[in-house]
């Protein structure tokens, strides 16, 4: 899987984390522009990428993301590095 | 001399079990552990450094920094300097920076500290808005202090009615309200509360609980010291990260006791896979306290960590508040809390309680929150503030006795409001059955969000305040969330212009002015045209009207209606928060 899908699995994520129309969720989406998108929700959303990425997600990196775009940025090196790990291409690490 | 305090307490266990471990912290992924006299010898080195600084005897001390080995010492080593320690929340990295120091800067002109520690960082910004007669300093800082000597040797155990420490209570972080405790109050919560869950030196308590909140400072701090215990401390923001830290660090350190929010419960169940396993069968209880406590929450927390070693009769309720120190009641630890099956119909409509059986239409479960434990009083009254003896009607949960605090700080007002005819009133609404109380609601206008109290008012407040929203026409209300197992807020509020486009930027802006103010995150917010807003006749919007108007009648927990708005208006009710 490339970043470009790789970012789209987040965002599919988040929508459905929080019950959100995936096409409303953008780069510049915030955390405010979102119902549900609190403290719990956000460990849970952590919780979730976390798994689908096979990495672990540092509390105070993940708290830092600023918007969905930040966040990607702040995951997507996280995703290539447990692949480089795990020996994978990247093609299809994600799991659900 | 041996006193009743808790720096008594931790000389003596310092004495009989030195190496008993006393501190056992996670941070930044590292543990470290302190044992009793570790954490003897070193209050005893930070305190002589605060006496150099000859801070006013029974002045303010306030620690504003996050979870950590400094958070505690300095705590003990305040009272140990003979200052009254407070802690208060810390600057995080979401909060808007100028709003958290304002709030900040009226708590300070109020409260009138001696001393606040808080991050490096921040020093500067706390100095200009605190001014020259309070010192801002930081825990490093403080340990690289010129020490006087010799204040251990000189120290005299205070007695019972002097003050120990300031709780802050919720609210904006101006309007906070403080809760004097004294060392006598805390002393005799600790033994009582201590004893109806038979705690001691074999205890380990894991808490993730920040301690600016009531349950996070005594049971995750005051309690174990008293006793002798081990506090297994984690930060309550990286449970947030990794909630299975809380199940990993009970499995390391074989944890007895943790208490937490009905949410924290439901979201253990949420992020953890039924087939993660932890070694959970060390553990004597797991308390839930500081919001309603749910059965269908307990029963699932059960169900899903089964296979972990959790039975049902180690989850346990709690009725607690900081004007009483703490604990008010406690369910029995050797068995599951009683349940009560009543008709929700009679409940909500005029505080009537009718037992009925789990399987009838509109059977409403409550959950047993125990029996009152030993020092303290628990009464019931009616609207006019009445004293009832039914067992069948709901009234307003009274307190006196022994470990009930006497007054707000500085807040004649507020504690005039408090109390009625020596009891304190809670807010809350319950009754008593079978010497157990249960809780069924509480005044309409507060609302509890993962553990934590709001007024509505506070939070309508805030919301006014954004440009794009119609000045004093916003209502808040609260409801119960299943998926979370907590209340969440809705807010409704009328646009100051019709059709406004930036509708969604003023939803932006509201989610953040609330949380800058307020630390919480709104759930829900829907934006009218002006003039939609259902109003009172003295021109107020009206919350509920305006709720079942708009979203249909189910508008917050079981309450009773009638009775809360017959209650006093004036608000007062459990300070502190979890997240």
């Amino acid at each position: 899987m490339d970043d470009t899908a790789a970012a789209d699995r987040i965002v599919e994520t988040i929508a459905e984390t929080f019950g959100a129309d995936p096409a409303r969720i953008t780069r510049a989406t915030v955390a405010d522009d979102v119902d549900g998108w609190d403290s719990l929700g956000h460990s849970i959303l952590m919780v979730r990428l976390s798994r689908r990425l096979g990495t672990e997600i540092d509390a105070w990196t993940a708290s830092e993301s600023r918007s969905v775009g930040h966040l990607i940025d702040l995951l997507l090196p996280l995703y290539r590095t447990a692949q480089a790990r795990a020996g994978g291409t990247g093609s299809s690490g994600m799991t659900s | 001399m041996t006193g009743i305090d808790v720096l008594s307490r931790l000389e003596a266990h310092a004495r009989t079990a030195p190496w008993h471990p006393c501190l056992v912290i996670l941070q930044d992924g590292q543990w470290t552990q302190l044992s009793y006299a570790d954490v003897l010898i070193e209050v005893d080195r930070l305190a002589q450094r605060l006496a150099r600084l000859e801070l006013p005897r029974g002045s303010l001390f306030c620690i504003a920094i996050p979870n950590g080995v400094d958070l505690y010492l300095l705590f003990l080593a305040a009272m140990r300097a003979g200052l009254v320690p407070s802690f208060l929340a810390y600057a995080t990295p979401k909060q808007q920076a100028d709003v958290y120091w304002t709030g900040l800067a009226e708590l300070v002109a109020r409260a009138k500290p001696a001393c606040i520690v808080v991050e490096p960082r921040h020093i500067g910004t706390v100095q200009a808005l605190a001014g020259g007669d309070c010192l801002v300093t930081s825990a490093d800082a403080l340990a690289r202090h010129p020490a006087a000597t010799a204040v251990a040797a000189a120290w005299v155990p205070p007695g019972p009615d002097d003050t120990a420490l300031l709780q802050h209570s919720s609210g904006t972080t101006g309007a906070k309200k403080g809760v004097v405790l004294t060392h006598g109050q805390i002393a005799r919560q600790v033994a009582s509360y201590a004893g109806a869950i038979r705690a001691g030196r074999a205890d380990r308590i894991v808490s993730w609980l920040p301690l600016y909140h009531d349950m996070g400072l005594v049971t995750g701090f005051l309690l174990p010291i008293s006793v002798g215990a081990t506090i297994v401390s984690l930060d309550a923001f990286e449970w947030l990260g990794k909630p299975a830290v809380l199940f990993e660090a009970i499995s390391l350190v074989r944890g007895t006791l943790a208490w937490m929010p009905n949410f924290a419960f439901a979201h253990m169940v949420r992020v953890c896979d039924p087939g993660e396993r932890f070694a959970l069968e060390s553990m004597r209880a797991f308390i839930s306290c500081s919001e309603p406590c749910k059965p269908a929450t307990m029963a699932a927390f059960a169900g899903h960590f089964a296979g972990s070693g959790v039975r049902p009769d180690m989850l346990q309720t709690c009725y607690a508040m900081a004007e009483a120190v703490f604990g008010v009641t406690q369910s029995r630890l050797d068995a599951a809390p009683d349940v009560l099956w009543v008709e929700r119909d009679a409940l909500q409509r005029d505080g009537t309680v009718l037992e009925c059986p789990a399987t009838a239409p509109g059977a409403h479960a409550l959950l047993s929150c125990g029996a009152p434990i030993d020092g303290i009083e628990v009464g019931i009254a009616d609207a006019a503030g009445t004293a009832m003896q039914s067992d069948t009607r709901v009234g307003e949960i009274m307190l006196r006795g022994g470990f009930v605090f006497e007054g707000y700080d500085r807040n004649p007002d507020a504690t005039r409001q408090a109390f009625a005819d020596g009891w304190y009133r809670t807010g809350d609404l319950g009754f008593l059955r079978g010497g157990q109380l249960y809780v069924s609601g509480r005044r309409k206008e507060l609302v509890i969000v993962h553990g934590r109290n709001f007024y509505a008012h506070d939070i309508e407040e805030a919301v006014g305040q954004v440009a794009g929203v119609k000045p004093g026409r916003v209502a808040v209300v609260g409801r119960f969330d299943p998926a979370s197992a907590s209340e969440q807020v809705t807010v409704y509020a009328e646009l100051a212009r019709a059709g406004d486009p930036a509708a969604d930027a003023v939803r932006r802006q509201i989610r953040q002015h609330v949380f800058d103010r307020l630390e919480l995150t709104v759930r829900s917010i829907e934006l009218f045209d002006p003039g939609s807003l259902v109003k009172t006749t003295s021109g107020k919007v009206a919350r509920s009207q305006t709720a079942a108007r708009v979203a249909g009648p189910d508008t917050g927990p079981v309450a009773v209606a009638a009775l809360a708005a017959s209650q006093h208006a004036a608000g007062q009710h459990v300070p502190g928060g979890v997240l």
